[in-house]
């Protein structure tokens, strides 16, 4: 008779797991705010055990909500951060809506992410700081140090799955070539809906996107493994997705994709060119094996163009977002990481 | 004659072990992952790409022309439409572009400005 309800049961809990996804909790490790400007706000994590004296600004992509840093409990990087010793800030894209469609890369490399240093400086009464930035936030940061001085307060850059030379890759041929025109997408939209590129970063493994992912939530509630916190934390986090400010929009995919400036070293903002070669400060490199947003062969040559005697470069298993969210990211990713930048926060 | 190491195992052979559920689920599995290849490599060809931008391009005339109408539609009732909200919201984003720029010039004053020192004590009155 049991067996007879088993496939039944199985199902609806299935849908449940799905149905219920909403209620997930993420982000939830305690933090104060900072600094805000219009949708952008710095934030502070707060920790009774602050040992390195150089503070960490972690820095993401303007797709998908930064709270991928902060999963869940028992699963977040924010809080390995803050049991290493390390005083640790956000900056929070926010979610911008019509209203911001005049926000370009310029104003997220010139503006935002140098006031955000200002006042992260003046929170932690120090004169250094750390970035880490992931997918897109890292591109934005090696512009950001790019354009710095040599006596910028800058000391160490961990750079996540960074796109910087796309001229081969997936993305290129889809949005790269001359018929995708990017600028009918940015009149139409003065945010571009988080939604659309959503579906476009599934449709590059669509099966796996689409059908793998419930078929092995099934599969494991069939086995009775089923990791209800686990699925819910990263679907949730998956289906957050804030619109593209379209200036940004339109900025990023013509001079990115279509145009490939930042590597060719002909990429301007206000007026400056973006030389990578100015960068010098201390910097580890992290690419994921199995990325396929940002593959390794579009980060490598960033290596090469930059100037740091101090450079380092993690290659781990994993996709774009597992390397650092993944159930092995503790393990495999994570501590690499703080050891790198404990031997530079002293 | 040299001994030949054992091959992998096939999908099929795989798939004969085990129970016939067991066998379905592997035959299942094998033909998904499969599936998946073969559209991988479908998305990442030329033709899809231009099918891709020429979807695109349709469905946003699509929702330019819906957005246009319901617009016009929302104006004629008048209504506060989206337009009006966004149109206010870049007022107060405007207001926020000069509070950050009297912030800056406050962390100037600050960077510059010695550590303020206590307040003098008036001098008091000499008794005539």
């Amino acid at each position: 008779m049991s067996q007879l309800t088993a496939l039944p049961r199985q199902l609806a809990e299935t849908a449940n797991i799905i149905l219920t996804t909403g209620d997930a909790v993420i982000g939830a490790t305690p933090k104060d705010v900072v600094w805000t400007h219009r949708k952008v706000t710095l934030w502070r994590y707060r920790s009774a055990a602050r040992r390195h004296p150089v503070p960490v600004l972690l820095i993401f992509a303007l797709i998908n909500r930064p709270d991928i840093f902060d999963l869940r409990p028992g699963n977040s990087f924010v809080e390995h951060l803050l049991e290493e010793g390390f005083d640790v800030f956000l900056l929070d894209w926010g979610v911008p809506d019509d209203e911001d469609a005049d926000m370009g890369l310029a104003h997220y490399v010139c503006d935002e992410i140098r006031w955000a240093v200002r006042e992260l400086l003046n929170a932690s009464g120090q004169r250094e700081l750390t970035i880490i930035g992931w997918c897109i936030g890292a591109t934005l940061t090696a512009m950001y140090a790019a354009l710095e001085p040599e006596d910028s307060p800058l000391r160490n850059l961990v750079l996540l799955t960074m796109p910087v030379d796309t001229g081969v890759s997936l993305y290129t041929s889809w949005v790269g070539r001359d018929s995708f025109d990017v600028d009918q997408v940015a009149d139409a939209f003065p945010a571009v809906p988080g939604g659309l590129v959503d579906v476009a970063n599934k449709m590059m493994k669509p099966v796996a996107n689409f059908v793998t992912t419930y078929r092995k939530l099934f599969d494991s509630v069939r086995a009775g493994t089923a990791n209800r916190v686990a699925y819910q934390s990263m679907a949730k986090w998956v289906a957050d997705n804030p619109p593209f400010p379209s200036a940004a929009y339109r900025e990023w995919i013509t001079w990115m994709y279509k145009e490939n400036r930042l590597i060719r070293g002909m990429l301007q903002l206000r007026g400056r060119r973006v030389d990578l070669a100015q960068i010098t400060e201390s910097v580890l490199v992290v690419t994921a094996g199995a990325d396929h947003i940002a593959p390794r062969h579009t980060t490598m040559p960033f290596l090469d163009a930059i100037s740091s005697d101090d450079v380092t470069h993690l290659d781990r298993p994993g996709g774009h977002i597992g390397l650092m969210a993944g159930s092995r990211a503790r393990k495999e990713t994570w501590p690499h990481i703080t050891d790198w930048l404990g031997q530079r926060s002293t | 004659m040299v001994a030949q190491p054992p091959s992998e195992p096939t999908g099929q052979s795989t798939a004969r072990a085990g129970t016939p559920a067991e066998q379905i689920q592997r035959l299942y599995e094998d033909a998904e992952s499969r599936a998946g290849e073969a559209m991988e490599g479908l998305v990442a060809s030329n033709g899809f790409g231009e099918l891709l931008s020429l979807l695109t391009s349709n469905a946003v005339a699509m929702i330019k022309v819906g957005g246009d109408a319901a617009d016009t539609v929302i104006r004629t009732l008048r209504l506060a439409g989206r337009s009006d909200v966004a149109r206010l919201s870049r007022q107060l984003a405007r207001t926020e572009d000069k509070l950050e720029l009297v912030l800056q010039e406050l962390r100037y004053l600050q960077d510059r400005e010695p550590p303020a020192s206590p307040p003098r004590r008036p001098m008091p009155k000499p008794k005539s």
